[in-house]
């Protein structure tokens, strides 16, 4: 990382500065730092590996209650300057914004020095190399029949520093490695897919020939598959498909759609109307997830209970959504970021023993919103679908499309799993998901594709 | 030159460098408040090399000249990486050398007009939406200027500097009520619509005259029947159909996709390359065309991202499945003799990748009337609401936000919530009739994803309302 965290904070206070200087009643500055190492590979061969280094000086300006915002990436003094003067420029043309009332206070950020990990930092092209070459070999090392590997492979170190002009100077160093990977397996006949990931601060704690040979398992497990009529289905969830699930879950917690009346959280906040065993949150702070203290206002990221033991209880705020209900933000511009499901008392052995017929499902592809008040979505299964029948897995079927309500899906979850997998999720922000695999009575599919 | 020099006495055997600056002016109106006025600038440089016979990249914010060349060291340090795992070297067909220049035509600049005229339209909209019936909840009105200026000089001699320009908007009103929550949107969802030329595209969209429409179709949504579920004739309008092309045609003809590159991630494509001149991907009245010299598109440029002069290429012709988009190393890879040019990065920060650029559906020759009136019973659907198709482009289903029956070759009532779904060359197989070209309009997506780290690209879609016959609608409902 280039800039260290005192010049980002200067920077910052600099951009605050000139925005006084400017006329501003308030400013805050917000800069985020990235090097970013991706090294993806297909075909089991490495085909891009590309590194990246940039940051971003983004520049509220506040004039009564008319905001503008400005960014670049220059952050050289003559930059700070013409910016604070666009800004200025700009505000002059906004109306008023009634339910604007303030940017947000300083409070205290916690300190969170465990998720700045140097060996994930200092992570070269080389070592990611020979990591990807680990997860490649220990896939093709499983069946002859592993035609290719693909993936990707991420070192990322993230440093975010805000100034505001009511004193918040916040600052936050944090790194992320991550693993995904898809496997193809063929008999000449048929191919099969399979995937595994993986992610954590550190990225000593990756397993990549473990990852190898989870998703050359499933791959090979996947070959010739037949197909299923769609109908509803009792269906078993890996946490991978969880994860997706919860991210577009968490998306419509936040204020906005729930303000605006959109929301499906709007028809049953404070209501019992999912199982009593879905518990969900979002919580910043916990490292079992990818912690990250603060939000881009500066804000400390609180925890906040989505769901309650099947009760919805709350949505998540940014200081403009919390203020126009008089309430403090969550520290969630930007929405969830390191979300949890609570886990059961069951395992996927135990789900797929107790299912008569059944489908079990790796991961969810291409979902989109259908029907945002309804909480109805629509999507593919991806890379292992099978049928269950009578207790065991009987073979693998087609990926099927499914057209279902979250509220339908999470109020029939009879058996969650004791254990829970931290994957990332890249649906609208990066961000964690740790999710235990849950089963579903009566879920919905509506449509079958050829393969 | 300094990145060119240093890659290559690092020991590149080729490499390339581009320059970028970026800068983009967003409004968002929302509910009768300015929601932001947003200026981003972001510039920097991006450093592709091959070493050891494999790809590394690597890009910076700061260029100076250490930083500039410390950048191109890097690249090659992760090619050599890179070259750990491989099974060939990377190949590229020829690209001529080139030396040139090109701008983006228009009339009027956007960054020039006065944000008080630009508010006055977005709010004047804005208003009248919500005028309509207090069940208007959401209203947006939206406006994107982008400009963007590139320098691209490779060690094989090209130097190419192009200033790109585009802009566009749209307004939305969204109603809810009895448990529904309707949208109208115009003249397309998800931001309205864009175009490479100047503001006078936006002046020519008429926001305001669509205003009242969108405010009181919104709320008619809420009290209208919803779509009947059965299979169906059903005529597709242009917002729409540009979604479809996009999806069911320009991401599986991505030849980087169909080999497999982005298996991890988006998935494959059903287009393999033993498909490639014999197989039948639509009836007789589909032919499909990647143009990057059409005027107006989001994709129209002089030349792509290597140097390589943009084209005008058949994807499908009369039904036929007949190319793909191809860069250079990928075309090599297939045997073909060079690439039609679809090479786009979407920053100084990415690398160059397989990309749509304006993937047109050739216009047919009927009236949309006639269309109609030829259609004894089904429905016409228009402006996307929801999208998903599967990993490797076959089963889609897709929502939009208006529909309406038509019944003896007359429109009919307004319908909610349809929905339609098919398998992608089944559905292009249905294809019977294409409106001609006074209805033939180039759609501008500045949305489309692909790539890790994400690359949102900006591309066209040339079309016009065709009908396609025994459709599965109103699912999933």
């Amino acid at each position: 990382m280039k800039s260290s965290r005192e010049s980002s904070l200067e920077t910052a206070r600099k951009a605050v500065d000139e925005a006084l200087k400017e006329g501003a009643d308030q400013a805050e500055a917000s800069i985020l730092s990235k090097d970013y190492y991706l090294t993806r590979f297909a075909n089991s061969i490495i085909h891009q590996n590309v590194g990246e280094t940039d940051m971003s000086l983004s520049l509220r300006f506040v004039s009564g209650k008319k905001i503008s915002s400005v960014s670049t990436n220059d952050t050289s003094d003559a930059k700070i300057s013409e910016l604070a003067k666009k800004a200025r420029q700009l505000v002059a043309f906004m109306p008023e914004d009634p339910e604007f009332v303030s940017l947000p206070d300083p409070e205290p950020v916690p300190e969170l020095p465990d998720i700045f990990v140097r060996g994930t930092a200092d992570c070269e092209a080389k070592t990611r190399a020979e990591m990807a070459k680990a997860l490649i070999d220990s896939a093709h090392g499983l069946s002859q029949t592993v035609e290719s590997v693909a993936g990707a492979f991420l070192t990322s170190t993230l440093q975010l520093a805000v100034v505001n002009s009511l004193g918040i100077e916040s600052h936050a160093l944090g790194t992320i490695a991550s693993i995904n990977t898809n496997v193809i397996v063929s008999d000449g006949t048929s191919k099969g897919y399979g995937y595994a990931a993986d992610m954590s601060k550190d990225v000593r704690d990756l397993r990549p020939d473990t990852l190898g040979k989870e998703a050359a398992e499933r791959a090979s497990k996947s070959l010739r598959p037949v197909r299923l009529e769609p109908a509803d289905y009792t269906s078993i969830f890996e946490p991978y498909a969880v994860s997706t699930a919860l991210a577009y879950f968490a998306y419509q917690t936040r204020a906005q759609p729930f303000q605006d009346g959109t929301s499906f959280m709007c028809d049953v906040m404070g209501k019992h109307v999912l199982d009593d065993g879905v518990t969900i949150w979002d919580d910043g702070l916990d490292l079992r997830g990818v912690a990250f203290p603060l939000d881009p206002e500066g804000v400390p990221k609180r925890k906040v209970v989505l769901v309650e033991g099947g009760t919805p209880r709350s949505v998540v705020y940014d200081s403009y959504t919390a203020h126009k209900e008089g309430k403090k933000s969550t520290g969630h511009l930007g929405g969830c970021a390191n979300l949890f499901m609570g886990p059961g008392d069951s395992s996927l052995e135990e789900m797929i023993e107790e299912t008569r017929k059944g489908v079990l499902v790796t991961r969810w592809h291409y979902v989109r919103t259908v029907h945002p008040r309804k909480a109805i979505v629509t999507g593919m299964t991806r890379d292992g679908t099978w049928l269950v029948e009578d207790g065991e897995v009987k073979s693998p079927v087609m990926n099927l499309r499914f057209t279902e309500s979250f509220l339908r899906m999470l109020s029939n979850v009879p058996m969650i799993s004791r254990d829970t997998r931290r994957t990332g999720s890249f649906i609208y922000a990066p961000s964690c998901t740790v999710a235990p695999a849950i089963k579903v009575e009566e879920f919905r599919f509506t449509g079958v594709t050829e393969y | 030159m300094v990145a060119l020099d240093a890659a290559m006495k690092g020991g590149a055997t080729y490499a390339d460098v581009r320059m970028v600056e970026i800068v983009r002016e967003r409004i968002l109106v929302r509910k009768g408040k300015v929601r932001y006025i947003s200026s981003d600038e972001s510039k920097g440089l991006g450093v592709r090399a091959i070493a050891d016979g494999a790809w590394g990249f690597s890009s910076s914010y700061r260029v100076d000249r250490g930083e500039v060349k410390g950048t191109a060291e890097m690249a090659v340090k992760i090619a050599r990486a890179s070259a750990k795992v491989k099974k060939k070297d990377v190949g590229l067909v020829p690209a001529q050398v080139t030396r040139d220049k090109y701008r983006t035509p228009f009339k009027v600049d956007p960054f020039e007009v006065p944000l008080d005229r630009k508010l006055e339209l977005l709010l004047g909209c804005d208003k009248t939406m919500r005028e309509q019936s207090d069940l208007i909840k959401v209203s947006t009105g939206q406006m994107v200027s982008h400009k963007e200026n590139k320098a691209f000089a490779s060690s094989e001699g090209s130097y190419i500097e192009q200033n790109t320009l585009w802009c566009g908007a749209g307004i939305s009103a969204t109603a809810v009520g009895n448990g529904e929550v309707q949208i109208r949107s115009y003249p397309g969802s998800f931001g309205g619509d864009f175009s490479s030329r100047g503001y006078e595209f936006v002046d020519e969209l008429r926001l305001d005259e669509h205003a009242e429409e969108c405010g009181k179709e919104a709320v008619a949504l809420l009290g209208a029947k919803s779509c009947p579920s059965g299979v169906k004739d059903v005529i597709i309008g242009g917002n729409q159909l540009a979604l479809q092309i996009h999806e069911s045609c320009g991401h599986p003809s991505e030849l980087d996709r169909v080999l497999g590159t982005e298996a991890s991630y988006a998935g494959t494509s059903f287009l393999t390359t033993d498909k490639l001149g014999d197989f039948r991907y639509g009836s007789g009245a589909v032919t499909l065309i990647a143009d990057a010299t059409s005027g107006g598109g989001l994709g129209t440029f002089a030349y792509d991202d290597e140097g390589v002069p943009a084209q005008r290429a058949e994807l499908v012709k009369e039904g036929n499945f007949v190319g793909y988009l191809t860069d250079r190393q990928y075309a090599a890879e297939v045997g073909l003799p060079s690439s039609m040019g679809a090479s786009r990065a979407s920053g100084w920060n990415r690398i160059p990748i397989v990309r749509m650029t304006n993937i047109n559906l050739e216009p047919g020759d009927w009236g949309f009337d006639e269309l109609v009136s030829d259609t004894r019973s089904g429905i016409f659907v228009d402006i996307n609401r929801s999208w998903s198709i599967d990993d490797r482009r076959l089963n889609f289903q897709f929502g939009t936000e208006v529909a309406r029956e038509i019944n003896g070759g007359e429109l009919g009532a307004l319908l909610k919530n349809a929905i339609y779904s098919a398998i992608t060359p089944e559905f292009w197989g249905s294809c019977d009739a294409i409106c001609g070209p006074k209805l033939w309009h180039m759609w501008g997506v500045p949305n489309c994803g692909k790539g890790e780290p994400g690359q949102v690209m900006y591309v066209g879609h040339g079309c016009a309302p065709s009908r396609f016959r025994n459709v599965r609608v109103g699912v999933g409902k």
